[in-house]
């Protein structure tokens, strides 16, 4: 186990590096002088030496580079251009929101994903697995955003049964869930069409093998062949897949924030972009790729863990 | 494929029937679209502003009184040609690099892949909001984006194709004939890597369709007036209640394409190559 996860630390630090190299390269090489960007045509030349000079792009690249890296290590990520506040603490504020959100799409997904799955497996080739099977691949072609608009407007706008935007009074419970049930389910939707139709397959390629005709064959019971034997085995694959989905649910939450006005990662990014706050679209960027790899790692080792098959 | 075989092939399977002849008469629409009796979809008529879909408006007008009906078929032309333009281009990288990886393997294929790793490890739509945000918001700065974040998915797939083809004698019969490697690569290897390529293609384009609409919809794609369906759903979103028809249009018409392409692309997965089951759902950003 210990030389396993050595072996997978050494192998995501020099991925981490890259990430840390591609997210500087893209804002310090692309065409377009952002200190020009940031005061507008109308600045004095002075302005535009001074504020250059403060943020260090009157360097070479490389010395501007080896700043950037020397500032990570110690957790330096510079200061946001809008609030002067360190950007770190700008982007980890409002992260809460948007694990928040993830989990909770995460949650209904797998909530409605795996036992629908589960039945079109069994009742393969009826009726009910072709509609389940209709509605998946219909699913996987509305995008994210347009979800989010078609739930707003039926259940905020024309019944009236939820908060339209905004992501609640953090004080109050009630206020918090009311404003995670839209953005929630929107995420939740997308990708339980996803589960569905690998929970389907999984089931299916489970539900051919000897053992579970050696179960039923030793008389269980119809539910504990499925439950037990079955299910239990074609869990592997689908843990691992929505492991590896929430680095883009992470990715459609920036879309579901936008579109319900809600705090998060998402939006935060959407403003820094839109205030060409460059340090911080920098930072926010780095984070949320970092967190995407993290979680990838996890979901590695948590399958192996589980997996008694694959030795460590 | 031959067209009989083509022909053949989409008999057996009615979707991809059904999606094809959407995606033609889709693809038909856009190219004819100055032919056709269409409003101009940049004419603005304010009296007659977010006025219901009627006789003279179908789909209806939008907050400056445009045509959605011909803003929507407009803005479907520039959907289309970011989704073809993109997965081409990308396709285009992509193999030449994924050949190139496989072939030679050693230092050219580790620094091939450690970059296509990095760039994987990036959320799709992360990436290309990052790219769009660094070089500016235009079409073919979109159309550069998307790609990018195609080109790793096609060089990983093509450089394992090109690894197990490589290997094969008729590869070795050429090798020993003393052919070129650049002759080896284009008419050995790649002629017998084309089916997973199509596969990919066709999953693809539906995938850089919506990532295009996400962007404009986000205010980093096409920037309007230029309709697109993205842009459109997003100045559709500050209306949604006195005229729902904006957003509704676009949206409807975004599921429509992508849902042709997916049915489609199922069946040439299915019918070509097994092992890509599942690449699709890894690669949806």
């Amino acid at each position: 186990m210990g030389r396993y996860l050595i072996k997978t630390f050494a192998t995501v630090i020099p991925t981490l590096f890259g990430v840390v190299t591609v997210v500087f390269l893209l804002i310090h090489l692309a065409p377009g002088d952002p200190v020009l960007a940031i005061l507008g045509p109308y600045a004095t030349a002075d302005s535009v030496n001074e504020l250059r000079k403060s943020l260090g792009l009157d360097q070479p690249l490389f010395v501007q580079y080896g700043k950037f890296i020397g500032g990570l290590v110690r957790g330096d990520l510079g200061r946001s251009l809008v609030t002067e506040q360190p950007v770190l603490i700008e982007t980890l504020r409002p992260f809460p929101y948007t694990v928040q959100l993830a989990l909770s799409g995460v949650f209904m997904s797998i909530l409605m994903g795996i036992p629908i799955g589960i039945l079109s497996a069994l009742r393969r080739n009826t009726f009910l697995d072709y509609f389940v099977r209709t509605v998946s691949i219909s699913g996987i072609s509305v995008p994210v955003f347009f979800l989010a608009i078609l739930l707003l407007l039926i259940f905020s706008y024309w019944l009236g049964w939820f908060p339209i935007v905004g992501a609640g009074d953090t004080s109050s419970w009630r206020s918090l869930l009311q404003h995670l049930v839209l953005p929630a389910t929107t995420i939740g939707l997308s990708t339980a069409v996803l589960i569905m139709r690998l929970t389907r397959s999984c089931m299916l390629e489970v539900l051919g093998q000897d053992y579970i005709r050696t179960a039923r064959a030793k008389g269980l019971g119809e539910k504990a062949v499925i439950l037990v034997h079955g299910l239990k085995n074609a869990l592997l694959p689908i843990v691992t897949v929505v492991g590896l989905y929430m680095g883009h649910l992470l990715g459609g939450a920036i879309l579901v924030e936008t579109v319900f006005a809600r705090q998060g990662v998402g939006k935060l990014l959407m403003d820094a972009i839109l205030a060409r706050d460059y340090p911080q679209v920098q930072g926010t960027v780095l984070i949320f790729a970092c967190a995407v790899i993290f979680i990838n790692v996890m979901v590695d080792i948590t399958y192996r863990f589980l997996d008694p098959r694959i030795k460590l | 494929m031959e067209e009989r075989k083509i022909f053949g092939f989409l008999k057996q399977n009615p979707l991809a029937m059904i999606g094809s002849v959407v995606i033609l008469i889709i693809a038909l629409t856009m190219v004819l679209v100055p032919l056709l009796p269409v409003t101009d979809p940049l004419v603005q008529n304010l009296p007659n502003r977010l006025k219901p879909p009627s006789v003279k408006h179908p789909f209806g007008t939008d907050n400056y009184g445009r045509d959605v009906l011909s803003r929507v078929i407009w803005g479907g032309r520039i959907s289309m040609l970011v989704g073809i333009f993109s997965v081409g281009l990308a396709s285009l990288i992509g193999v030449t690099l994924g050949l190139v990886s496989g072939y030679f393997g050693k230092f050219v294929d580790i620094v091939i892949m450690r970059i296509t790793d990095i760039l994987l490890s990036f959320p799709a739509l992360l990436l290309a909001m990052a790219i769009c945000a660094a070089i500016g918001s235009s079409l073919w700065n979109v159309i550069i984006a998307i790609s990018i974040i195609t080109v790793p998915r096609f060089s990983r797939l093509v450089r394992g194709s090109t690894l197990s083809v490589k290997e094969q004698d008729f590869v070795e019969a050429a090798r020993a004939l003393g052919q070129k490697r650049v002759k080896i690569i284009l008419f050995h290897i790649l002629p017998n890597i084309l089916s997973p390529i199509l596969v990919m293609v066709t999953l693809w384009v539906p995938v850089a369709i919506m990532t295009e609409a996400s962007l404009s919809f986000l205010g980093l794609g096409v920037m309007p007036p230029t309709p697109t369906w993205g842009n459109m759903i997003g100045e559709g979103k500050s209306y949604l209640q006195n005229a729902p028809w904006i957003a509704m249009f676009s949206g409807s018409a975004i599921i429509l394409i992508v849902l042709a392409f997916n049915f489609v692309g199922d069946a040439v997965r299915d019918a070509f190559d097994p092992r890509l089951r599942g690449e699709k759902e890894v690669g949806r950003g």
